[in-house]
């Protein structure tokens, strides 16, 4: 290669190479992150050579952090590797990572013998397992808290070793950590529960729910100390070895679910599935005794000696899962109309879909009259809109049925209008004369779906459902306006009249709507006419047009109490 | 030993080893979708449950490492779900178009891992070091070039040109290797 194209390559690496370190870095600005999105979104070589970074990139992480880079089936000859003269010069590592004089040899060839010597010991000795196991556990909760300690150091406070998840009805006794959903823990940190429930996962990956009145100190990435109270531990694979020490026990985990009492005469330990190791210390320290427990048994231990016990009178004390809280968060309906998720990640303003013919329109459009004549009226399927099923100019003279689903779905209810529509279906206003403040707020900063007189537009909740299968479609909601004029509201789902308002007159006061949706609504459809009056001045909108999903068991948009809630 | 706790066993081991193997990749997966650590983590860690919750669905004669993927990538749609907009780094497309790309991923964890290795213990120890303490994450860049008593644009560069001689190295060792086969 050329020196010139060499140079080339290294500029080409170096572009994304400091993008990507400053995104990880979080010093990136928003130009640079703008560059970089930019960048990734129009040149497919640098979306590989980006991900050939993010990985190398996570490997040397995990390198730096002194990590065991885990390979469960690494086939070298791990005694080969040890003797082969790969060792930096003594002294070459200055002050050395892993805050020792290790060298990157040794630290290499650790992160294939630990796991092969696992895997070989308990193919040979499948029988003691258990005692493999805990002899395993040991160096990897060692070098856990090792890892916490040398954070610690680095930066002149703990790490954050735990965060909080979630909470139930938490009363606070004095702390030294308020209990809310997000607060990181740093080793040390003790939580005093007075009453209510906490959820907290460890960075080992470990739950714990902690059940007041208690008092737990955060010991490390992957232990904790209960003073007094109750919790229950959750622990996936991965966090096997999470510990619980207690003034007169430790429980260690051996992948399982557990809970765990301390009283200041016992502590009571109840299996709830895999096993613990319970360890009885004497007052040096020194381990006095231990027993495994199983799923299904229960134990107390008091005076420093062990009962075993049945989990059936234990089962109840324990809170294994927390009331689901209610949680809430809305779709918004203009820009799903625009071609966006509901969630406005697409910034899909100034856009909509074509009266006539069903198809996505962006800005500028011409603003223009359409007419219902001939088969103008008709539905027209809205066949690149994931969420519209389609959209229709509504006259429903004489009582004729008039589609409003791509199933062929009809009603007669449509009012009789003038045949004709001013403008398209659209996100934000086409419009700079129309008034978008209704009580005092301005949707125009906020969310308005363009829908002046007549207009029809109909959206499939079964494909809003597929999209959000974790939640519970449960209301919609807008505030409608007009500014000139008087119209009529229609709000429809499968057909059935929801809700109406006949002859709204312009004001500077909006109409709320607030429909619930059953779990089986299929399709939604809104509909604004001419009130009888032409449609040439009638120019509504719809603001903060909304579908609610939630996770609880009430759908009311007054209960809601989630992000969404400060956004209205 | 009770038949139900060997069968336990037997699956958080097969699970452990499975997760272990392919943990480095799952978390770069992450990483390259949401590219701030401390989130990279978190939504690793639902992942993690996630996989352990639903082990007993995946298809053993299909790819762990391609399931786990999938189970990260709905992990990731989540968490973003759960952000504010302004906070993704990336949009909707950017995050379509990475992940199409992902699936061609030509070197396996393993082999990157043994080709790190080998370079890293060809670099100065000096770059060594640095590169040790830039990538720790418990300092940034800045803050590293700061304790230092060096200018951050020097740092920035030389990391740079330290990853530059890593990664031409890392991609000849397996070009090599790929060769050898």
């Amino acid at each position: 290669m050329t020196p010139n194209k060499n140079l080339e390559k290294f500029q080409e690496f170096k572009r994304l190479h400091d993008l990507i370190h400053e995104t990880l870095d979080d010093t990136i600005s928003p130009a640079r992150a703008a560059e970089l999105q930019a960048l990734l979104q129009s040149d497919r070589d640098a979306r590989r050579h980006y991900w050939q970074l993010i990985h190398e990139t996570v490997i040397l992480s995990s390198w730096a952090k002194g990590n065991s880079l885990a390979s469960g089936e690494v086939e070298v000859n791990i005694e080969t590797a040890s003797t082969v003269d790969l060792a930096p010069p003594a002294g070459s590592l200055g002050h050395s990572f892993i805050g020792s004089a290790v060298s990157v040899v040794a630290q290499a060839i650790e992160w294939h013998r630990h796991p092969v010597r696992f895997l070989t010991t308990i193919a040979v000795l499948t029988g003691l397992f258990l005692s493999v196991l805990l002899f395993w556990i040991w160096p990897r909760q060692a070098s856990n808290q090792q890892t916490a300690r040398q954070q610690a150091t680095h930066t002149g406070q703990p790490a954050s070793v735990a965060k909080i998840i979630n909470t139930h009805q938490v009363q606070e006794a004095s702390s030294s950590t308020a209990a809310f959903v997000g607060a990181h823990l740093r080793t040390g940190q003790t939580l005093r529960l007075k009453s209510g429930l906490v959820e907290l996962r460890f960075q080992s990956g470990a739950r714990a729910i902690l059940q007041g009145q208690s008092t737990l100190t955060i010991e490390g990435p992957n232990s904790s100390r209960l003073e007094h109270g109750k919790l229950v531990a959750l622990v996936p694979p991965a966090a096997v070895g999470f510990s619980v020490t207690s003034p007169q026990a430790t429980i260690i985990d051996l992948g399982t679910e557990f809970g765990m009492a301390v009283t200041e005469a016992a502590v009571e330990v109840a299996m709830f599935a895999g096993r613990v190791n319970v360890q009885v210390n004497d007052d040096s320290g020194a381990v006095a005794q231990q027993q495994v427990l199983r799923a299904g048994q229960s134990a107390r231990i008091a005076r420093r000696q062990i009962a075993m016990a049945t989990l059936a009178d234990k089962r109840s004390e324990f809170v294994r899962k927390l009331p689901t809280p209610l949680r809430t968060r809305s779709l918004d309906l203009a820009d799903m109309v625009a071609g966006g998720d509901g969630q406005q990640t697409l910034h899909r303003r100034n856009a909509g879909i074509d009266l006539l013919t069903g198809q996505p329109l962006y800005s500028p459009v011409p603003r223009h009259f359409t007419e219902a004549s001939g088969d103008r009226g008709q539905y027209r399927v809205a066949s690149a809109n994931r969420w519209v099923d389609g959209v229709f100019l509504p006259d429903g003279e004489g009582g004729r049925a008039v589609q409003i689903a791509s199933t062929g779905l009809t009603t007669r209810q449509i009012p009789d209008t003038d045949g004709q529509s001013y403008d398209h279906l659209w996100n934000g206003l086409n419009d700079r004369y129309v008034r978008t403040a209704l009580d005092g707020v301005d949707y125009a900063s906020q969310s308005i779906l363009q829908m002046f007189a007549n207009k029809g537009v109909t959206f499939d909740l079964q494909a809003v459902r597929a999209a959000h299968p974790d939640w519970r479609l449960a209301r919609f909601s807008t505030v409608a306006g007009n500014c000139r004029g008087s119209v009529d509201y229609l709000v429809l789902v499968d057909g059935q009249i929801v809700f109406e308002r006949r002859n709204h007159q312009a004001s500077n006061t909006g109409l709320s709507m607030d429909v619930p949706l059953a779990p089986d609504a299929r399709f939604l459809t809104l509909v604004v006419t001419d009130a009888g009056n032409g449609s040439s001045a009638d120019q509504s909108f719809l603001g903060n047009p909304k579908l609610w999903l939630t996770t609880g068991d009430s759908g009311s948009v007054s209960d809601r109490n989630s992000e969404d809630s400060t956004k209205r | 030993m009770h038949a139900n706790s060997a069968h336990d066993d037997l699956r958080a081991r097969e699970f452990m080893r499975l997760f272990s193997k392919h943990e480095s990749r799952i978390r770069g997966y992450i990483l390259g979708l949401v590219p701030r650590w401390p989130d990279c983590e978190e939504i690793l860690a639902e992942t993690n449950l996630k996989l352990w919750s639903r082990f007993d669905q995946f298809d053993r004669s299909k790819d762990f490492g391609v399931w786990a993927r999938s189970i990260a990538h709905y992990e990731v749609l989540t968490f973003r779900k759960k952000q504010a907009r302004q906070k993704l780094v990336y949009d909707d497309m950017t995050i379509e178009l990475l992940a199409d790309e992902q699936a061609a991923d030509r070197w396996d964890d393993q082999s990157l891992q043994q080709a790190l290795v080998t370079c890293l213990q060809r670099l100065r120890a000096e770059s060594r070091e640095l590169i040790r303490q830039v990538y720790a994450g418990d300092e940034k860049t800045k803050e590293v070039a700061e304790r230092l008593g060096r200018p951050a644009s020097s740092v920035y560069s030389q990391v740079c040109r330290i990853r530059h001689s890593l990664h031409k190295c890392i991609e000849r060792t397996l070009s090599n290797e790929e060769a050898g086969q």
